[in-house]
């Protein structure tokens, strides 16, 4: 593994000063289940210096608002939000999602935070091939085996898929995210949080926080009575692989119509990928067991697989369709 | 008063480094951080680990591994490592009841945890009921996953003696057996489950 030296700051002030300090040099390092792959393959954007922010009392948490909803801190452990009484109350298809990343032992290590900001999965970047994204002049996954995580649906330099699942889910509610950094603190939502892939302090990554920025909380908005939403998700082993593909859906119904839908695919596109087309046609139908198939023809219509993953399209396909059964069933 | 360049300049230094930071957003935020020294960081410690009930001290590296710990430095060689990336599961350990691959944490996130691994389940003279079970239904056919699952298998027993088949697989779900003994392995947690509750004799 990398030689590496470990800060461990008491406070999120603290953290920010020694992050930016040593620049893009220094990551911040909570659970380590993607920086310790980092670390051992000797990547190029490996960092030297580690921030260890677990010091920082607090920032694991799941607490619900006074107006309903619920505030996760970043450092809570995926096997908490998982076995989370609370959350199971308020968003089954949270907790049902989270249930689906990983293996036992590594949402035991892993946190919330860590999910939405992992570094992509292609094997090109994770076996220090000299990529885009490690320091190099082209992109393996687009002209080589790109048959597991690779984007379907076109790039721009990196074609790897963002791979992780709280992101797809979280969108499906609405959730925000707060970010620490020098200047105060920011909130977007976890939408632009993780637009693809871009250019950020002269790196590429997935997501836009900064160097010298901490993600703190995740905020999710209270349920509204009448929603339902499903995770579907697609691996090439049941447990542990990344997801190939996966559907979260959300359905703001009335009686049985439709007022408004969510339906964010992940593990196809370089971003978790709202699928708006699908949104729109859905807008006003009445859930009935005819209405996937219909929703089907709206679904991926601007889709560019590669050479080998043009497979990644139909199981988006499919997921949405036994996404929409379940819920018109239930 | 006369103000000299050379006394501008000691005032600005006192005063804190001035950072200039851009925001995503484009905007430029300057802001003056408080003199806080930074600490030094950690690259090499000593420490206690508590493994199995006892305290063994070891001195490890930053990038030093839990695995590296217990099975290199301390000799404890009964946890094995085989893809030292997080997936097979041969290397797990409990921290504090909690199964976590030992390959793949550092050594100073177990200091001052409870480690337990597979020594301290049973030795060859007095055999854990799981691992007596095992042997009989032939669940570690080469036997190098072998100390991996029967740790986690522990960790779920302490919750729960009674699981179901589900639950047992979802509990063992990170582990891979390259020999396929799974349905074996299922069977022994499961009926360990029986002999430690006392509705089964061995």
């Amino acid at each position: 593994m990398k030689k590496i030296s470990v800060y461990r700051p008491t406070s999120i002030e603290e953290a920010i000063q020694i992050l930016s300090l040593h620049g893009t040099d220094a990551g911040v390092y909570a659970g380590g289940t993607d920086l310790l792959i980092r670390l051992k393959n000797r990547l190029k954007q490996a960092p030297t210096f580690l921030v260890d922010i677990k010091k920082i009392g607090n920032l694991r948490y799941i607490k619900e608002t006074p107006q309903g909803g619920v505030q996760i801190g970043a450092l809570t452990k995926l096997a908490e939000i998982a076995e989370s009484d609370v959350l199971a109350k308020k968003y089954p298809m949270l907790v049902q999602a989270f249930k689906m990343i990983s293996s036992p032992e590594l949402r035991n290590a892993s946190t919330l935070g860590g999910d939405l900001l992992q570094e992509v999965w292609c094997q090109y970047l994770r076996g220090a091939y000299s990529c885009w994204r490690n320091g190099g002049y082209i992109c393996y996954g687009a002209i080589g085996d790109n048959s597991y995580y690779h984007s379907a649906m076109g790039g721009r330099l990196c074609y790897a898929v963002y791979p992780g699942d709280a992101a797809p889910a979280l969108i499906t509610l609405d959730a925000t995210v707060k970010i620490a950094g020098p200047s105060g603190i920011k909130e977007m939502s976890v939408e632009q949080l993780v637009p693809g892939d871009m250019m950020v302090d002269g790196r590429i990554q997935s997501h836009v926080v900064r160097f010298n920025e901490i993600l703190t909380e995740v905020v999710i908005p209270p349920p509204n009575a009448g929603f339902r939403a499903s995770f579907e998700k697609l691996r090439p082993r049941g447990v542990w692989d990344f997801a190939m593909a996966s559907a979260a859906l959300g359905l703001q119904l009335r009686d049985r119509t439709i007022e408004d839908a969510r339906v964010v695919f992940g593990g196809i596109a370089g971003k978790p990928y709202r699928e708006r087309a699908v949104e729109a046609f859905l807008k006003e139908k009445t859930l009935s067991a005819d209405l996937a198939n219909q929703a089907l023809a709206a679904a991926l219509a601007n889709a560019a697989p590669l050479k080998y993953n043009a497979t990644k399209i139909d199981m988006a396909k499919g997921l949405l369709a036994s996404g929409l059964d379940k819920l018109a069933a239930s | 008063m006369r103000y000299s360049r050379r006394d501008f300049l000691k005032a600005t230094a006192g005063s804190g480094l001035i950072a200039l930071t851009t925001g995503s957003d484009g905007v430029v935020a300057a802001f003056a951080a408080p003199p806080v020294p930074i600490p030094t960081p950690m690259t090499k410690e000593t420490a206690t680990f508590n493994i199995n009930g006892r305290n063994y001290q070891a001195e490890y590296e930053a990038r030093t591994t839990l695995w590296e710990v217990i099975a290199v430095k301390l000799g404890l060689t009964g946890t094995n490592r085989s893809c030292n990336r997080a997936s097979c599961g041969a290397c797990s350990v409990l921290l504090d009841g909690t199964p976590f691959y030992s390959c793949h944490t550092l050594a100073m996130e177990a200091v001052g945890k409870k480690i337990f691994t597979v020594e301290g389940l049973g030795d060859e003279k007095n055999l854990h009921p799981m691992q007596k079970i095992g042997y009989l239904y032939m669940a570690a056919d080469c036997g190098f996953c072998t100390p991996g699952w029967e740790v986690t298998a522990k960790g779920l027993l302490d919750k729960n003696l009674n699981p179901s088949v589900d639950e047992v697989k979802s509990a063992l779900a990170g582990h891979i057996c390259r020999c396929a003994a799974y349905s074996a392995i299922i069977r022994t947690v499961i009926d360990t489950g029986k002999v430690l509750r006392g509705e089964a004799e061995l």
